[in-house]
């Protein structure tokens, strides 16, 4: 990706680097894999429970998180895929929490406007200094 | 959260009642869910206050989609080739990076393919 004489100004703006972002998701996925084992630790031993005892669950929430696809080896207790769904539920937990307003865009075109208003009065400086 | 975990073990028959789903999520994994929260409101700060060249955001295939190897990772490394599958879902998160029109993907979301499910149990 080629920057703009803007981006890359606002690239040296950033508080964080690139790769200090890229490091905090892996430390998400590292803690969404260990919350993930801690949880299918409490059931992956356990007989499953006969339907009749079950208590009435929500499926509408399981479906509306993991789709029919999911839903339906979930439902029938498939190890990988109730780790699967705990995991996928934490992932979208991220995903909800952080979808919301972003404010790197707006931020980023009302700096390259000042970036640009910055630039036009320095070039309006130097061709006035350079007639005297 | 803790809520939300639980049903998802009760619909799985992994336990018979919800207060004692709920305890077990709360026991076990109280400490690493504290732990997410915390570090996605983190996250959530550096990438809306601290980045002003780009925007950065989470990047989670739902589930249904055609796999893109270009985009995505498959758990399994299967998907090589000219097969492509369908996910099933996504177990790793990706970062996605857009500046102006253009994006990149910083790290690619690990997904799983529904042909790599295994087959329920028949019980």
């Amino acid at each position: 990706m080629e920057l703009s004489a803007a981006q890359a100004f606002l690239t040296r703006v950033d508080a964080v680097s690139e790769a200090e972002v890229v490091g905090m998701v892996e430390n998400l996925n590292t803690l969404i894999s260990s919350a993930s084992g801690a949880i299918s630790a409490t059931w992956d031993h356990r007989e499953p429970v006969p339907w009749t005892l079950v208590d009435e669950p929500d499926p509408q929430l399981i479906r509306d998180y993991f789709g029919d696809l999911v839903f339906k080896e979930v439902a029938a207790r498939n190890p990988v895929a109730v780790t699967l769904a705990v995991e996928m539920y934490l992932v979208q937990f991220v995903e909800r929490v952080t979808s919301g307003w972003g404010g790197g865009a707006v931020t980023g075109t009302v700096l390259s406007e000042i970036y640009g208003m910055i630039s036009a009065e320095g070039e309006v400086c130097e061709s006035a200094y350079s007639q005297y | 959260m803790i809520n939300d975990l639980a049903q998802i073990l009760v619909i799985t028959r992994s336990f018979a009642e919800f207060s004692e789903a709920m305890e077990s999520v709360g026991n076990s994994a109280e400490t690493e869910l504290k732990a997410i929260i915390e570090a996605t409101l983190r996250f959530d700060d550096i990438i809306k206050t601290k980045i002003a060249s780009s925007d950065m955001c989470v990047y989670v295939v739902p589930p249904g989609e055609t796999f893109i190897g270009e985009t995505m990772a498959d758990e399994f490394g299967k998907d090589e080739g000219e097969e492509r599958g369908i996910v099933a879902g996504t177990m790793e998160i990706g970062l996605v990076q857009r500046m102006g029109n253009a994006e990149k993907v910083l790290r690619k979301p690990k997904v799983i393919l529904a042909r790599d499910l295994p087959e329920p149990d028949s019980e």
